[in-house]
């Protein structure tokens, strides 16, 4: 069995030779289109993230893109969690389970306690069918961002629409 | 006998070529024991091209002088397009793990994660590899190796010597000789993988060094 070392070997690398020249350069070729195309998809890539396709000659006569004047500020979502959020806190029970509390409600919280009051006032018969329910209003949500319903906005709007029967007999009175 | 002569000299002279028969052969001057093929797996640059398609044999020769032309006219390692593999297998064996050859085998590998690191040492580290399976000193008298693969990904290169059954103990002497061939250290393990395992999902090494 022939073996050769790298010794060996290395010693003959000057005696080498080119079997078939024309298939080495077309693989060259062919590995140079690649490199292009994977250059171009690059250069593609990176304007689609980052430009909006605008383009400058910088002193050197080289075009560039105004990536540093359009670029936005990288998003808070991936990692950073919303610092002003609260966790609620934990509680440890004699048996060793870990329980979180509900944190506080900014607005709202008192609503928790009405609903109890209701559920209480119906389970003792203090409002139902045979009694009136006197409903006080919140006010406090009234005022709320949530979008007009539109066929609200539509019922509501004055029109001015044109009745051409009407116009008639308007012209009759008038005779 | 005068037969039986003359039998023998037509067999001798199909064996024996002259400058006359082969101009090319002529200049083999130091034969390889096995003759070698190499393969290049180009990158997708166009959605209707498949893995077949992309696995190309590039050119198959079988002396030293022959490998050096070849080494010297093509890119080195670290100027391979990204998803670019190059295979150096025995003649007659694509480097698929379905080729008939490699089915009952699996790989020892390495890669190189740090990929910055690793650019300046690649190109030297591949033709270390190279030569070693060649040469054939890459093992003893196993003939265990079919074949050795350089890939070159985004996160690494990686460096494997595909072989052609899973035996342990055939194995551990490629496994060895690939880590000193590669340079690694102690603590940098080289890892075989049969190509069946490596097909299941979570499948992890069989044998580490």
């Amino acid at each position: 069995m022939a073996k050769y070392t790298e010794e060996q070997l290395i010693e003959l690398k000057e005696e080498a030779y080119v079997p078939q020249e024309g298939i080495l350069e077309a693989f060259n070729q062919m590995v140079e289109q690649v490199r292009e195309h994977a250059a171009a998809e690059y250069e593609k890539h990176k304007s689609i993230k980052w430009g909006n396709g605008d383009t400058y000659i910088d002193e050197n006569g080289n075009e560039r893109s105004y990536n540093h004047l359009n670029r936005r500020r990288a998003s808070r979502s991936s990692g950073n969690k919303n610092p002003r959020k609260k966790t609620g806190e934990q509680q440890v029970d004699e048996d060793g389970w870990a329980t979180f509390s509900k944190a506080k409600k900014s607005f709202g919280a008192e609503d928790e306690d009405d609903r109890q009051s209701f559920r209480q006032a119906v389970k003792d018969g203090l409002i139902g069918p045979n009694n009136a329910v006197r409903v006080k209003p919140n006010n406090k949500n009234l005022g709320s961002s949530k979008a007009v319903d539109p066929r609200d906005a539509i019922a509501d709007k004055h029109t001015n629409t044109f009745n051409a029967f009407e116009a008639l007999g308007d012209d009759d009175d008038d005779e | 006998m005068s037969e039986e002569l003359t039998k023998q000299t037509e067999e001798l002279n199909l064996e024996s070529k002259t400058v006359f028969d082969n101009k090319e052969e002529f200049e083999a001057k130091h034969p390889l024991n096995s003759r070698w093929t190499l393969w290049y797996t180009k990158p997708q640059t166009n959605k209707s091209e498949n893995w077949h398609d992309l696995l190309k044999p590039v050119i198959t020769f079988s002396s030293v002088e022959e490998f050096w032309g070849i080494y010297n006219s093509i890119p080195v390692a670290n100027q391979l397009p990204l998803k670019s593999d190059y295979h150096l297998f025995k003649e007659g064996i694509r480097p698929e793990w379905e080729d008939e050859q490699n089915s009952k085998g699996g790989k020892w590998q390495y890669s190189f994660t740090n990929k910055r690191e690793a650019s300046g040492v690649i190109n030297d580290l591949w033709l270390r590899g190279l030569l070693a399976v060649v040469g054939e000193t890459i093992e003893d008298e196993e003939n265990e190796v079919n074949g050795i693969v350089l890939n070159i990904r985004k996160q690494a290169f990686r460096v494997g010597i595909w072989t052609k059954d899973c035996e342990d103990s055939k194995l551990r002497t490629v496994g060895e000789r690939l880590k000193k061939v590669l340079q690694l250290s102690d603590e940098q393990k080289v890892e075989f993988i049969s190509h069946d395992a490596s097909n299941k999902k979570g499948s992890e090494a069989q044998i580490v060094l």
